[in-house]
């Protein structure tokens, strides 16, 4: 590329302008999908309001370039400064680009609404949240979540104060599912951890959780910790924290939803593989997976463990510990695994992760204490679990939807009851894991040895536990319930 | 611990760092450009912008052996903050750079000390796009 001369301004101007119309095309493209949203498909209220809002910007963004190539005749340090400008706003679309497309391939027939509206209704019953929605988008990878909505909304909040336009709504988050589960049901109750991690950035946790990672480090590694520069200890510090975060959004998703999170996060990382033939827990080098921290990760094992300790403490336990599956022998084992053995096998492995599992463990109570905080005065729906799940099963059983359960009372009369969301969830789940024979048996010519009839009726059980989920919002949304 | 002291941060938050650097340094442009005496910082958002950077480098500054104690008086920042401040802190060579923001903060209306906060900001936009466009993410090789 020719060099192009101090005193040439109107080559200059011209080079400018060339990348801005560059910038623009970009900017245009980008935002396509949304501008104006495609018409032949249905959209949520929260998509069309997320579109309407990148529209927005796109027009800002266009109409903040006009007259960018004066910007020639500044004097050189003021010139790359604002020739600064192009590469963030070029830069910041590029990261807008991964949420629009997909947003718009997420159209009501690509989503699972049941489970999502069930979700978000259930999000809106802590204090603070009454009024969030979601934009749901695809992901291409099956990880869910990894979408940081602080950042996010950071982004389109900072990039609106740059191009004069209206700020985001407050109250809008982003969820991402893999585009290949948008008819799934149970899996995506992992959904409940992305809820999680949008009110860890609402409610600002990590600051309080990175303190306490750090005095932890400090216990832990000591001078070598305190005395080492500044960007050593912040890394330190945001790999614990980082940690403390998943297990916070388990946690809350657990406290949110109960225990279908967890039969949800056993059966997408395949854990009842750390089973042995008789149900004990494969350990030393054959685990698998092992238990080890990943680089910047606390291992499944630990999560799990997590969740499980929280089920017992909520009495989840005691409701689903008779659970004909392998999913609940994975709780199980890790209710009976002593924390230290997380610590021993990082000493056997050479110990370079072992202060920060250490210091993680010491900062679960501070993480247990925020989710408490932050789901205060939710109703876990222990009680109507305990009295309905028998009945869904009975229903689900027999290949009947259970919208409205006919429940024999105290005194023997029957009432008309409609389980709640949550409920539904949890005694389905269940049903799926157990009761897949029992369905099929009572159906003529089913092979129980066949996993593709299986695998039929188990998306049967979901389709119908989906339609409950449907008429049993339809009837809250219209106050029959 | 070496394997987990060379991890690197979360992406998207190196673009928030440049996004709010740009955006700090709009509001200082529209304010050198208004009169004389109007320079106040009235902006909430460019006062949040300053005293992140003034909090960050007062972190890098106690982090030496002889402040050591200073750091637990001091807020925390994230990381993606704090490795571009500390970046670009070495090669930002105004002494005065603290001194400069603050009196920024506390209401000054120089315009020196506005080209120094602009200058600041815009080396910190830069070194965050650098981050954020390292190719080594996964992902994101074009």
């Amino acid at each position: 590329m020719g060099r192009i001369g101090h005193l040439d301004l109107t080559s200059l101007r011209d080079q400018l302008q060339r990348e801005v119309a560059s910038l623009y095309s970009f900017v245009e493209a980008v935002s396509h999908a949304c501008s104006p949203p495609p018409q032949a498909v249905s959209y949520s209220e929260s998509s069309s309001k997320f579109f309407s809002q990148i529209s927005l910007l796109a027009e800002h963004t266009k109409k903040h370039l006009v007259d960018f190539e004066n910007h020639a005749e500044d004097n050189d340090e003021d010139f790359v400064e604002s020739r600064t400008e192009l590469w963030t706003l070029r830069t910041a679309w590029r990261e807008l680009h991964q949420f629009i497309k997909p947003s718009a391939d997420a159209d009501t027939l690509n989503q699972p609404t049941a489970i999502i509206a069930a979700l978000v209704n259930r999000l809106r019953e802590l204090r603070g949240f009454e009024s969030t929605d979601f934009t749901i988008f695809h992901t291409d990878s099956f990880d869910y979540a990894q979408v940081n909505p602080r950042a996010t909304e950071d982004l389109v909040a900072q990039l609106a104060r740059i191009v004069d336009a209206a700020p985001f709504p407050t109250d809008l988050g982003l969820i991402g599912i893999p585009n290949s589960q948008g008819s799934a049901l149970f899996l995506n109750c992992l959904l409940a951890h992305e809820i999680g991690e949008y009110v860890y950035a609402k409610r600002d946790i990590e600051a309080i959780l990175a303190t306490n990672a750090t005095a932890a480090l400090e216990r832990h590694i000591g001078e070598k910790f305190t005395g080492a520069p500044l960007i050593l200890q912040s890394r330190m510090t945001n790999t614990v924290a980082q940690c403390a975060k998943e297990i916070f959004c388990d946690l809350f998703a657990v406290r949110l939803i109960g225990p279908c999170y967890s039969f949800a996060y056993i059966e997408l990382f395949d854990l009842p593989n750390l089973l042995s033939k008789d149900g004990t827990l494969i350990v030393g080098e054959n685990a698998k997976p092992p238990i080890l921290m990943y680089r910047a990760y606390p291992s499944h094992p630990f999560r799990v463990k997590a969740q499980a300790d929280l089920l017992k403490a909520e009495g989840w336990w005691d409701l689903i510990k008779d659970l004909d599956s392998r999913q609940c022998e994975v709780l199980r084992v890790m209710l009976e695994l002593n924390t230290d053995a997380f610590i021993e096998a990082e000493n056997r492995a050479g110990g370079e992760s072992t202060p920060f599992v250490k210091a993680l463990i010491d900062v679960l109570p501070e993480v247990k204490n925020q989710v408490g905080n932050v789901t205060n005065g939710i109703d876990p729906r222990l009680h109507e679990y305990s009295i309905l799940w028998k009945p869904i099963a009975e229903y689900l059983s027999n290949g009947i939807v259970p919208s409205t359960l006919n429940v024999a009372g105290t005194d023997g009369t029957l009432r008309e009851v409609h389980a709640t969301p949550i409920t539904l969830l949890n005694a389905s789940y269940r049903f799926y894991l157990e009761g897949v024979e029992k369905l099929m048996s009572r159906i003529k010519d089913q092979d129980l040895s066949s996993a593709q009839s299986r695998a039929t009726w188990m998306r049967r059980i979901e389709n119908w536990t989906a339609k409950a989920l449907e008429d049993v919002t339809l009837l809250r949304s219209s106050g029959h319930e | 611990m070496e394997p987990l002291a060379t991890m690197s941060g979360e992406r998207t938050n190196y673009l928030s760092v440049a996004l709010r650097a740009r955006g700090a340094i709009k509001t200082l442009r529209s304010l050198m450009n208004a009169r004389q005496g109007l320079l106040s910082l009235p902006n909430p958002e460019l006062q949040h912008d300053l005293t992140s950077v003034v909090l960050s480098l007062r972190a890098i500054e106690a982090s030496e052996p002889i402040h050591a104690k200073l750091l637990h008086e001091i807020p925390y920042r994230r990381f993606e903050e704090v490795q571009t401040l500390d970046e670009v802190s070495r090669s930002f060579k105004d002494t005065q750079l603290i001194p400069r923001l603050e009196a920024l903060l506390n209401g000054g209306c120089q315009q020196d000390d506005m080209r120094t906060a602009i200058r600041i900001f815009s080396a910190i936009e830069r070194r965050a796009l650098y981050h954020y466009s390292d190719p080594s993410w996964a992902g994101s090789a074009i």
